[in-house]
């Protein structure tokens, strides 16, 4: 292969991974941004939040929770419940009990939101989720050794 | 299951080293003797064992590296897939980056890989032989001034592997809801942050590693290339 063509393949190969990463990168926070908007509309949101401690026992909620717009599920929890958490650096806040129920071997405490679809694992740290209104919450306390996780019942 | 954790990950090192020591004393003591009669085969079985040896050393390597605690999408099993593919060929890079990923996927601190690991295995496949083919295209010693190259190659790579696991999420989204190719896009625009960071760190160890280490490999191993 010449070095000319050489150089245009490489260039074309860079070119490409930086056009779409780019592109994935601008629609990412375009849509992040109008989830804000949304959540942002009103000043105060109602939300709904439920507590399992995985021992059997129906889980405790706590319905119409009012909390300040564009406040984290972290902050939602604060309001209904007591709870440590351990922040990790890029990774965000890791709630390590709630109500002196803490993570033991391979039970966690792990959110989940409720959807049109059912039940949706949360897929990052409880303190970079806005909560939005009408929005329901699930925490659960249970074996993360098992895969996939078990949805709340 | 940490407990299972932290025997398994010694484990699996100890069982790798015990086969490369074992794979070393097969070649030292049995192979020496019997082919001794014909110098050529000799050489050639010679060169095959080494050549496990180092890739069973090398697979343990990945899977310590991939088992300890890291920054977040800091890994070097797609850096060593494809220096080995560039040292001993696509097969064996593929190979390389195929186990490390089958046995990850079982054993990764960040949980099982469940359905995305026959995507990440083939990702990781393609970055392994993806090794070999750049080694074909580039004759003779590498020069620092081709860095650019490997930098280049190690974004490109790290984004198709992205990419292909991603397919694997996307099976796994689809539904009545999303056809697969909005789950494609849902699934690629959700992981793109991690993408990034996971293709800045690749591009960063691509450019800085591979060319130094590819010409310490064959200095030491000046014998392959002459086989």
């Amino acid at each position: 292969m010449s070095i000319r063509r050489r150089t245009m393949l490489f260039a074309v190969l860079g070119l490409l991974t930086w056009g779409l990463l780019a592109s994935l990168a601008v629609l990412y926070y375009y849509s992040s941004y109008n989830d804000l908007i949304a959540k942002t509309q009103k000043p105060m949101v109602l939300i709904n939040i439920g507590v399992n401690y995985g021992n059997g026992t129906p889980a405790q909620w706590f319905n119409q929770t009012r909390i300040r717009a564009g406040s984290t599920l972290l902050n939602a929890t604060m309001l209904v419940a007591d709870i440590e958490y351990t922040v990790f650096p890029g990774s965000g806040a890791f709630v390590d009990s709630i109500n002196n129920l803490t993570k033991t071997g391979s039970y966690y405490w792990l959110w989940w939101m409720h959807t049109t679809y059912g039940w949706y694992q949360g897929q990052v740290a409880c303190d970079r989720y806005i909560v939005g209104d009408n929005e329901t919450y699930y925490w659960y306390y249970e074996d993360t050794s098992v895969y996939p996780a078990a949805s709340p019942p | 299951m940490r407990l299972f954790l932290r025997l398994l990950v010694p484990l699996t090192s100890f069982l790798h080293c015990s086969y490369s020591y074992l794979s070393v004393f097969k070649w030292l003591v049995c192979e020496r003797l019997i082919w001794m009669d014909n110098p050529s085969n000799t050489w050639r079985r010679t060169m095959q064992t080494v050549k496990l040896a180092l890739l069973s050393v090398l697979t343990a390597l990945c899977l310590g590296l991939q088992l300890v605690p890291r920054p977040m999408n800091l890994e070097f099993t797609s850096l060593l897939s494809f220096v080995t593919g560039m040292l001993f060929g696509s097969l064996f890079g593929a190979g390389l980056g195929a186990s490390v990923m089958f046995i990850n996927g079982f054993l990764s601190p960040y949980g099982p890989a469940g359905s995305i690991l026959p995507f990440q295995i083939v990702g990781m496949v393609i970055v392994g032989a993806a090794g070999g083919i750049y080694r074909r295209m580039s004759v003779g010693k590498l020069s620092l001034g081709n860095a650019l190259e490997p930098l280049v190659l190690g974004a490109f790579l790290t984004f198709v592997y992205d990419v292909v696991t991603n397919v694997g999420t996307a099976l796994f989204l689809q539904g009545p809801v999303l056809s697969f190719p909005q789950a494609l896009v849902a699934a690629l625009v959700a992981g793109v942050i991690p993408s990034i960071m996971h293709v800045a760190w690749n591009s960063i160890l691509f450019g800085a590693v591979t060319v130094p280490l590819v010409n310490a490999v064959q200095k030491a191993f000046v014998w392959r290339w002459q086989a």
